[in-house]
């Protein structure tokens, strides 16, 4: 029996969903079991618990194959036929090797010959430095440049063209249902209940048993397709026919009544009247776009007041139509037509018939969804949030990855957008929200985000596309400000940048790309690029080329095999950090409080394991930093909160050399100011022991629409005249630089979508490879589940364990029917083939999957980390491609390959 | 009189298993012992599929196989309807294994660590040489109810006298209380809703009810 | 790590052939305790010493298979509904008249130990249906089957004292044969998970023809011609069907009910669909 008993609060931010607050009991000093926080119910939008995930902590803290001692390497090869001979070395000896690469470095330029920083920095889970590795972020910061270019799969596998064009359009980094007062969902392979962590959980099963109608549409039935009202199996990449076909319904089998005009007409641009060229028809004085008022009869500027635009129509005026490089035309009395007429027009074409065929799906499937979603809006309803009347539109349209990455990502992203629009259901109540901003900050609350631009908009901070401030060569490998002008130059913009061209561009150079040179450090801080990203065989070759590299380690891992230093680190339950919670947040978390929650070591760390925090302030200290490392922390750095406000000051000495006890303390007494308003300012002491504080916010902060209706400012919809000019600016620069590899890419800035076959794309790419369509007849898919979304939990036995209860872990998923034709019975190995290799594994017999289709759920194939290495897990990583004919123009792949599929031995 | 019983709605569930983690925690059930585990069920022919998940775990029935069969009484049905375990009689048998429908019983010969070979810290601070080589499951976490009711507590309300995987759910699927309490969590739901019974042509009257719609 | 589908039957994993030679040594061992009565006086010391080492070399089996073999007289306890623990005391009766009844050889002990056979052998029949959890164990008309082998075994194994008591070993294999037949039917009828069908299907051939067929037609060339021989091969033949029967029931048949959802949830009104993995039309 135990003879003292702790319950320690805690908060688990293993993946992007959280930070979810948790208990962790502690018995005679030994974790033994995590509970929910049950007291946080009172602010925590998912009832104060906390997911799966976070009950592997126990074993990740007492994981026998975790490294617990500095290392170094000694075996000067590096590949992953190379035992690296790592040796124990004290940290003494760790952080003088670390430090004095940094010094060399620093004292040779932080930039080397090509531009690039030496140093190079990647983590993992969140890409989201603050908000999980204590004061690391810091450091990097004293360093001066760093680049986060390779990342792990952030960048390329993430919801990477909803994160640039959500925030575009409404400031959304991701998009979500308000789904305590929505009806009806239609969710393209978003995996909600996979991913969406504990509060979208939560919300979706709450208004699942008021009566949501979700219809997910998707190639194989998910775990949300599971938890929804109706399975559309959608041909993959085809999602944007769907999108296209239901908004075409909306236009032409409905009245236009049945739509929300008046929102169309005030808050979008559809009034907007189209030049000639394509661009808008602008005021010749003020420059400011036009729109037909029916009461003069005549075109005016858009914000003339008392105006009845014209939705409409097609007309003659006069004015100056602006395009790319500052082109301008004068026009007299040409005709002209409102945006909406344009997407009218471009839709047209798109029947559901056509959608259908595309789609591979049902007659009739898409006229009726669009009934049903029209039905649902309820165009004209209000709700008082507040005391504010706002308009209620219960429906929403959420996309998942690889509809929002990718090829055909850019289509679907504005299809969604555009559907909301067509019933007032943009960032209103009920209809379809953003959650949080990362590229345009600040981040909360997000309306503060709301800036002003060009006609109308709101501003977004584009990298330059003009002739004078373009450049080829830009502060990152990954090239994301030269071809990515939506990628902005804002903190967070490397990191999300196109992670899959670094890699790339390291070797295999398209012409005239600006040659990248491999980093002279590389800091990998529990991220392991070489199971996450694509063609993994091949990133292991470019890794172990990587000159010096110094990982983070919890555990021997296909990454660190590669390091030069392990420095072992504590886990979630060994360390301090204050992390902000509330407000709003991605995946769903919609909170009516915000403040602050603290983890905290509950249990002495293990071996020769040492916070985070310590490393990072010891390092800045032996690197010659310290006073640019403290600074770095009074700003905020890294704990996202200012040491010093006019209300307080609790300053780090820029000289002195803190603790990881001291940092934090100084972090909780501004933090307790924040929340208090200067009333409190209570430190570490505090917040272990209550956990977390917390203050109310308005539930307004969740619409972004009654800011930008008080501000005048319009949805950039439907017509992207704004992108349509970067593209034609971005392709000029690019020939001019002898580019013309992202032609392709280029053909993606349009001012309304054209529907292109999408999935040709991968067939004509295998073919490029010496192989047929035929010949990798399907597609191979991957999944999530909440086990395994982020985490790094592949080595982690209970994951594993529980995992199995859910159909496709460990296997690969087989229609049932094909399977039988193929001979390939339930349990038999089968071998699944790219052009570029194969993956391995058992097949898993299930009729919710499209017969054309097999799928993998995670990413697995571990060949070093322990436990791990021993499920004998397939990988579509590993047969996945990086290949700039898949990238889009965002610099998104999407998880997705053409295989074939043969059985190699009986169950 | 009491009878506790446990409610899953179906509605709500999605599969995550933070029950059966919440509940091999709470219970320090050896490694692959899942006391309260979810099913993944998929029924129809592509395209016209569904896919259910369902918590499932030792059904507290009110006329359990499990205790008519155990031969020491090890095996006993609480005054309140929980379906318990005296691990000092029990002499692992099986017969309550191969008697229970709901294949709720586990009997574990050999006890290692869940990464393989000798145990963790914390799998050693837990590990209860009197558990193996008998039956265990599911007991509504019965130490819990009892605690927490000699302190006043109302199972099924006051979580600290709630079954774990009731507490840990993230989509509020399940729910605790006494079904002879008209005001309970389970008394409330079940008044409102349709349910169903697992393998109830069996007779075996459980105690886990499953809620598929609103009445 | 192979990736089994815990919503459908898989079988069972607490009672393997241990358990099995309680039935097939338990049960042969009664038969006999219940057939001596019609041997010769001459063989009582025999067939009562084999029943009573039988009995008890399948409790010993039983006792190897027990996770808590130095508890295992707590089996005693529960004699109120726990047909283990009728079967432990029945088998204390049984073994001390079977044992007395060797010792002093007389008619009135002998019908005592049978009784207790009988009783012995009643229980071990009711374990099987009381385990609920087992859809082929558990059908009624495995009591029938299980008495029915044990005194079809102990009347076959009377041949190992001299000539067999042909008649009668004729009739109980055949109300054997029709039982073992019923209890097909039943199973292929759907009464037992899809797995345990298709096994049943597959070894039943090989029953019937060792356990009744066969025996059957050598029984009756012994009863028209006179072949001694044949019947003796007969008798054994009986013998070894019922046992192989009660090993694949045990060993091979025990997949469990798996699970159900008779109705799935409403989410968004869906049709009624209804799911029991494993068993038949469950698709």
């Amino acid at each position: 029996m135990a003879t003292e008993v702790r319950k320690v609060p805690e908060y688990c931010y293993q993946c992007v969903a959280g930070p979810d607050l948790l208990t962790v009991k502690v018995e005679d000093g030994i974790a033994t079991e995590i509970e929910p926080n049950l007291r946080a119910a009172e602010v925590h939008p998912g009832g104060g618990k906390c997911c799966v995930k976070a009950f592997g902590l126990v074993q990740k803290t007492y994981n026998p194959g975790r490294i617990v001692q500095p290392m170094k390497r000694t075996n000067p090869k590096k590949g992953r036929d190379q035992d690296p001979g790592f040796v124990p070395i004290s940290w003494d000896e760790a952080l003088t090797i670390v430090a004095d690469h940094v010094k060399a470095i620093r004292a040779k330029g932080i930039l080397d010959e090509e531009g690039f920083p030496r140093i190079a920095a990647s983590i993992g889970r969140t890409s989201s430095p603050s908000a999980y590795i204590g004061t690391f972020p810091a450091f990097l910061e004293a360093l001066g440049a760093v680049d986060w270019s390779f990342g792990s799969g952030h960048g390329v596998k993430c919801y990477h063209t909803e994160h640039y064009l959500g925030e575009l359009w409404h400031r959304a980094f991701t998009v979500c249902p308000d789904t305590p007062t929505t009806r009806y969902v239609l969710s393209f392979g978003a995996n909600t209940e996979a991913s969406g962590g504990v509060v979208a959980t939560w919300r979706h099963a709450e208004a699942r048993v008021k009566g949501l109608k979700r219809v997910q549409i998707e190639p194989h039935l998910s775990i949300t397709g599971a938890c929804s009202a109706e399975w559309i199996p959608v041909r993959p990449k085809t999602d944007a026919a769907f999108l296209f076909g239901f908004l075409h319904s909306l236009l032409n089998d409905h009245p236009r009544a049945a739509l929300d005009v008046g929102f169309l007409l005030a808050h979008t641009s559809s009034p907007y009247l189209v030049a000639p060229n394509g661009f808008f028809l602008r005021d010749s004085a003020s420059d400011k776009p036009l729109v037909w008022d029916s009461l003069r009869n005549a075109a005016v500027c858009f914000d003339t007041p008392g105006i009845e635009p014209v939705l409409e129509g097609v007309f003659t005026a006069s004015g100056l139509e602006r395009g790319a490089d500052d082109d301008r035309w004068r026009h007299e009395q040409v005709r002209v037509e409102t945006s909406f007429m344009r997407l009218v027009k471009q839709l047209a074409a798109y029947t559901p018939e056509w959608a259908e065929k595309v789609c591979d799906i049902a007659l009739g499937t898409v006229r009726r969804i669009a009934a049903e979603f029209l039905q649902h809006a309820q165009v004209g309803a209000t709700i008082d949030i507040e005391g504010e009347r706002l308009p209620l539109r219960p429906v929403a349209i959420v996309l998942g990855k690889t509809v929002n990455n990718g090829w055909g990502s850019f289509d679907c992203c504005w299809a969604r957008t555009m559907a909301a629009c067509l019933v007032g259901g943009l960032e209103v109540p009920g209809g379809t929200l953003g959650t949080t901003v990362v590229l345009n900050p600040p981040r909360s609350p997000r309306k503060a985000s709301i800036k002003p631009g060009p006609d109308g908009f709101m501003a977004y901070a584009f990298n330059p596309t003009d002739r004078a401030r373009w450049k080829l060569k830009g502060p990152a490998r990954n090239a994301h400000s030269a071809l990515v002008p939506l990628s902005t130059n804002s903190p967070g913009a490397t990191t999300l940048g196109p992670a899959h061209l670094a890699w790339m561009f390291l070797e295999d150079r398209p012409a005239n790309a600006p040659r990248v040179t491999f980093p002279d450090l590389w800091f990998v801080y529990r991220t392991n690029p070489a199971i996450s990203l694509w063609d993994t065989p091949e990133i292991i070759k470019r890794i172990a080329k990587f000159p010096f590299t110094v990982a983070f380690a919890y555990v021997p891992d296909e990454t660190n095999y590669m390091a030069d230093v392990l420095l072992p680190e504590c886990t979630d339950l060994e360390s301090t950090q204050l992390i902000r919670i509330g407000g709003t947040k991605f995946i769903e978390q919609f909170w009516d409080h915000e403040g602050f929650a603290l983890r905290q070591p509950a249990v002495k760390p293990r071996g020769n394991t040492r916070d985070i925090t310590n490393i990072s302030t010891e390092l800045a200290a032996r690197s010659g930093v310290l006073s640019q490392y403290n600074d770095a922390i009074n700003r905020g750095v890294a704990t996202g909160i200012s040491l010093a406000t006019e209300t307080y000051d609790f300053r780090l000495e820029p000289k002195s050399h803190y603790d990881v006890e001291d940092i934090w303390d100084r972090v909780c007494r501004a933090a307790s100011a924040e929340v208090t308003d200067g009333n409190a300012t209570d430190g570490l002491a505090w917040y272990r022991e209550h956990g977390y504080r917390t203050r109310p916010v308005p539930r307004l902060n969740w619409y972004l629409f009654p800011d930008l209706k008080k501000n005048g400012i319009r949805f950039e919809m439907p017509y992207q005249e704004r992108l349509l000019r970067i593209g034609v600016e971005l392709g000029r620069r690019l020939h001019e630089s002898g580019i013309e590899w992202w032609d392709e890419q280029l053909h993606e800035y349009q001012a309304i979508p054209e529907y292109r076959d999408f999935p040709a794309i991968w067939a004509r790419d295998v073919v490029l490879h010496g192989g047929t369509a035929e010949q990798y007849a399907f597609w191979m898919l991957t999944s999530r589940s909440m086990q395994y979304s982020w985490g790094a939990n592949a080595g982690i036995p209970l994951m594993d364990e529980v995992a199995r209860n859910i159909k496709g872990h460990r296997g690969v998923v087989v229609n049932t029917g094909r399977a039988r034709e193929l001979g390939i019975a339930d349990g038999d190995l089968i071998e699944v083939r790219s052009y570029l290799r194969a993956t391995r594994g058992r097949a898993i017999l299930r009729e919710g999957i499209r017969p054309d289709c097999l799928l993998i759920m995670g990413q697995f194939d571990h060949w070093v980390m322990p436990y791990a290495k021993d499920l004998q897990a397939p990988s579509l990583n590993t047969i996945t491609p990086m290949s700039v004919a898949l990238t889009d123009a965002t610099g998104s792949g999407a998880d997705i390959v053409r295989a074939s599929l043969k059985k190699l031995a009986s169950a | 009189m009491t009878r506790y019983a446990m409610t899953a709605d179906l509605r709500r569930c999605v599969g995550c298993q933070t029950c059966t983690t919440a509940c091999r925690h709470a219970n320090a059930t050896p490694a692959e012992v899942q006391w309260r585990q979810v099913l993944d069920f998929e029924q129809g022919t592509y395209p016209q599929v569904r896919r259910v998940f369902v918590p499932v775990g030792c059904q507290h029935c009110a006329d359990p196989p499990c205790e008519h069969v155990c031969p020491t009484t090890a095996t006993k049905k609480r005054s309140d309807g929980i379906v318990s375990i005296d691990y000092d009689l029990c002499i692992g048998c099986g017969y309550c294994a191969v008697a229970c429908p709901y294949q709720a019983r586990h009997i574990t010969h050999k006890s290692q660590s869940a990464f393989g070979g000798k145990r963790t810290e914390s799998e050693e601070k837990r590990f209860d040489e009197s558990r193996m080589s008998v039956a265990t499951k599911c007991t509504f976490c019965a130490d819990r109810i009892d605690a927490g009711k000699a302190r006043g507590l109302t199972p099924g309300v006051d979580s600290d006298a709630t079954p774990a995987c009731v507490n840990s759910c993230i989509a509020g699927a399940l729910a605790f209380g006494d079904l002879e309490d008209a005001r309970s969590p389970v008394s409330e739901l079940l008044a409102r809703t349709e349910y169903f019974r697992m393998h109830e042509e069996l007779g075996t009257e459980p105690g886990f009810y499953y809620i598929v719609d609103d009445k | 790590m192979t990736l089994i589908d815990r919503t459908r039957p898989w079988h069972q994993t607490n009672w393997d052939w241990r358990a099995a030679m309680n039935f097939m040594c338990g049960g042969a061992g009664s038969g006999l305790l219940v057939a001596a009565p019609v041997a010769p006086r001459s063989w009582y010391p025999a067939i009562e010493l084999a029943g009573a080492c039988a009995i008890s070399l399948g409790l010993f089996f039983v006792w190897l298979e027990i996770g808590r073999p130095f508890r295992s007289l707590n089996v005693f306890i529960h004699a109120k509904t726990s047909w283990m623990t009728r079967e432990s005391w029945a088998s204390l009766v049984a073994l001390s008249a079977s044992i007395i009844a060797a010792m002093l050889p007389s008619m009135a002990l002998v019908v005592v130990a049978a009784l207790a056979g009988g009783v012995f052998l009643y229980c071990q029949a009711r374990i099987l249906t009381a385990a609920k959890g087992i859809p082929a164990w558990r059908l009624p008309i495995v009591s029938a089957v299980i008495l029915m082998t044990g005194f079809s075994e102990g009347m076959a194994l009377l041949a190992l004292f001299g000539r067999p008591m042909v008649v009668g070993l004729f009739l109980c294999i055949v109300v054997r044969g029709v039982l073992w037949r019923r209890y097909r039917t039943l199973a292929r009828r759907g009464a037992v998970p899809e797995k345990a069908w298709s096994i049943l299907k597959r070894y039943f051939p090989l029953v019937e023809v060792t356990g009744t067929v066969v025996p059957a037609v050598l029984l009756l060339l012994d009863l028209a011609l006179g072949l001694p021989l044949a019947a003796t091969i007969g008798a054994f033949l009986a013998f070894a069907g019922g046992w192989l029967f009660k090993f694949i029931l045990v060993t091979r048949l025990g997949f469990n009910q798996g699970f159900a959802v008779p109705k799935f949830p409403s989410i968004g009104g869906l049709q009624p669909f209804s799911s029991k993995p494993g068993w038949p039309n469950s698709r």
